[in-house]
C-alpha cells in the first residue's frame, strides 16, 4: 500500500488483475496508493463482507477525514493530483469504494481465500508451535527476527521499520510474497507473507525429545494430578496432597516433573502456597511433537543430517583441529571464538581463500568475508585480520591484499 | 589484536508469533 513500491504478488494475483478492465486497474491502483492507508479496519478478525457492510455504513465525514488524512502524506504525485479531486464529493467517493471493492470480492477472492482458508489456519497453528515456541525465539533481537521472516536479507527500507518495534506478527498470505508495514501502530510490526516452506525447517526430532515428555506422563500418580486438575481447575499443592492421601514430598516430586515437562504451572499467589493448573500448550506440544517424530518429511531430514555428518566429517579431516567446533559442513565459519588460538586458527583459515598478489575492493573482501564467515559481525573479522598483519590495506581502506 | 574494550550496546528483543489475520492478508491481496 504505498505509492511507489508495488506490492510483490504470486501469480495467482497477476493472472487476476489482468481479468480487470482498464478501468477497474486504473481506479483499484489509485485507491489503494493514494487511500490504502484509510481502508485498514481497526478489528480484522470480521469476515470480508462484514468489512464492507461496515465500510458501506460509515457515516460520510470521519470517512472522509480518513481518507484526506492519508492523502495528505502523499507528495505531490500525478496519483495525488488524479485522487484529491475526488475528495470533492465525499458520498460519491465512498459509494465508489465500496462498490468497487465488492466487485473484486466477490468477483475474484472470495472464493480464492475460500480455498486458502483450511490451509492458512493450520500453518500458522504449525510455526507457532514448531517454531516461534522454541526458547532462542522468546526473546530475540528484532533484525534476527525480521530477517527469518522475510527469508532474505532485509532492505534499508524494510529496516528503519523496525525502529521501535516490540511485537512482530507473522501473517499468512497466499498471495503476497513478502511485506512489512507498521500500519500506523505504536510497537508492532506486520509481515505479510507467503509460506516458505524453509522457514519450517529444523534439525530432525530426536528420540530424547519426546522420551522425556512422554516419561512424564507415564505415572499413576502424575496422570491422577492432571485428571484431578483438568476437573478442579487451578488448586493449591495442599489440596492435591489430601486428594491424592500421600506424603507432601511425594506430591510435590511429581509435581516438580510436570512442571519440568510443561504439562503444569506453577504460580505462587499472595500467601505462601504455590498453586498448579493444567498447561494445554504443553500438551499440544507432545502430540505435535509426536506426529513430528513420526513423519516422513522427519525420516527425510534425519537422513539430510547423516548426510551432513558425512560432510562435516569431510571438512574436519582436512582443517586444524581448532576450528572444528567452528565449521558447518559447507567449510563455513560459524561464529566468533574468543580464544586467541582459535581467532588465530580462524583468520589463517580464511586468508587462504585469498589470492596472493590480488588486491581486492573493500566490497570484494567483505562479500569474500561473508562467503566463508556467517557471524554477522564480518567486520570484526577484517579487522583482527588487519591487526595481526595477516592482511594489509590502503590508509584509506579501499584496497587490501594478503600479505606474503 | 583486536579491541575487546568495546561492549555493544544491548539489542533490544522483540516478540514473534503468527496470527490469522484473513482480513489484513485479503485486503492487502486487493492492493495491486
Amino acid at each position: 500500500m504505498s505509492a511507489d513500491e508495488p506490492l510483490a504478488v504470486d501469480g495467482w494475483l497477476t493472472q487476476a488483475a489482468a481479468q480487470l478492465t482498464p478501468e477497474q486497474h486504473h481506479f483499484n491502483r489509485l485507491l489503494f496508493a493514494a487511500f490504502g492507508t484509510a481502508l485498514l479496519p481497526e478489528a480484522t478478525t470480521i469476515a470480508f463482507a462484514t468489512y464492507l457492510d461496515e465500510l458501506a455504513a460509515q457515516p460520510v465525514e470521519p470517512f472522509h477525514n480518513r481518507l484526506t488524512q492519508a492523502i495528505a502524506s502523499l507528495a505531490p504525485t500525478p496519483i495525488w493530483a488524479e485522487a484529491a479531486p475526488l475528495l470533492s464529493d465525499p458520498q460519491a467517493l465512498q459509494q465508489q469504494i465500496v462498490d468497487h471493492l465488492r466487485t473484486l470480492w466477490n468477483g475474484l477472492l472470495a472464493g480464492e481465500w475460500q480455498r486458502h482458508t483450511y490451509t492458512l489456519t493450520g500453518m500458522t497453528h504449525t510455526i507457532n508451535e514448531l517454531v516461534f515456541s522454541q526458547p532462542r525465539w522468546q526473546a530475540l533481537n528484532p533484525f534476527a527476527a525480521l530477517r527469518f521472516l522475510l527469508q532474505t536479507e532485509p532492505t534499508d527500507e524494510q529496516l528503519a521499520q523496525l525502529a521501535g518495534v516490540r511485537r512482530i506478527v507473522l501473517v499468512w498470505s497466499p498471495h503476497l510474497l513478502a511485506y512489512c508495514n507498521r500500519f500506523g501502530s505504536g510497537d508492532t510490526l506486520w509481515v505479510v507473507r507467503k509460506f516458505d516452506p524453509q522457514m519450517m525447517r529444523r534439525d530432525p526430532l530426536s528420540r530424547a525429545e519426546v522420551l522425556g515428555p512422554i516419561s512424564a506422563l507415564a505415572d499413576e500418580t502424575r496422570l491422577r494430578i492432571l485428571e484431578w486438575l483438568t476437573e478442579q481447575g487451578e488448586q493449591r499443592a495442599q489440596e492435591l496432597i489430601a486428594q491424592l492421601e500421600s506424603s507432601q514430598g511425594n506430591v510435590s516430586r511429581h509435581l516438580k516433573q510436570l512442571v519440568g515437562a510443561g504439562f503444569v504451572r506453577e504460580r505462587r499467589a499472595g500467601d505462601a502456597n504455590k498453586r498448579y493448573e493444567l498447561n494445554e500448550a504443553g500438551l499440544r506440544r507432545l502430540f505435535f511433537l509426536l506426529r513430528q517424530l513420526l513423519s516422513n518429511q522427519n525420516a527425510q531430514s534425519v537422513s539430510q543430517q547423516r548426510q551432513t555428518e558425512r560432510e562435516l566429517h569431510q571438512v574436519r579431516a582436512t582443517t586444524s583441529p581448532l576450528l572444528h567446533g567452528l565449521l558447518d559442513a559447507r567449510g563455513r565459519i560459524t561464529r566468533w571464538s574468543s580464544k586467541l588460538k582459535d581467532q588465530q586458527a580462524m583468520m589463517e583459515y580464511v586468508l587462504d581463500k585469498f589470492a596472493v598478489e590480488r588486491s581486492y575492493s573493500e566490497k570484494e573482501i567483505n562479500e569474500l568475508l561473508r562467503q566463508w564467515y556467517l557471524d554477522d559481525d564480518f567486520v570484526l573479522l577484517r579487522r583482527s585480520m588487519v591487526d595481526a598483519g595477516l592482511l594489509k590495506r590502503t590508509k584509506d581502506g579501499a584496497r587490501y591484499w594478503r600479505e606474503g | 589484536m583486536p579491541d575487546f574494550t568495546l561492549t555493544p550496546p544491548p539489542i533490544p528483543t522483540v516478540q514473534v508469533r503468527a496470527e490469522l489475520e484473513p482480513l489484513r492478508a485479503q485486503l492487502l491481496s486487493l492492493g495491486p
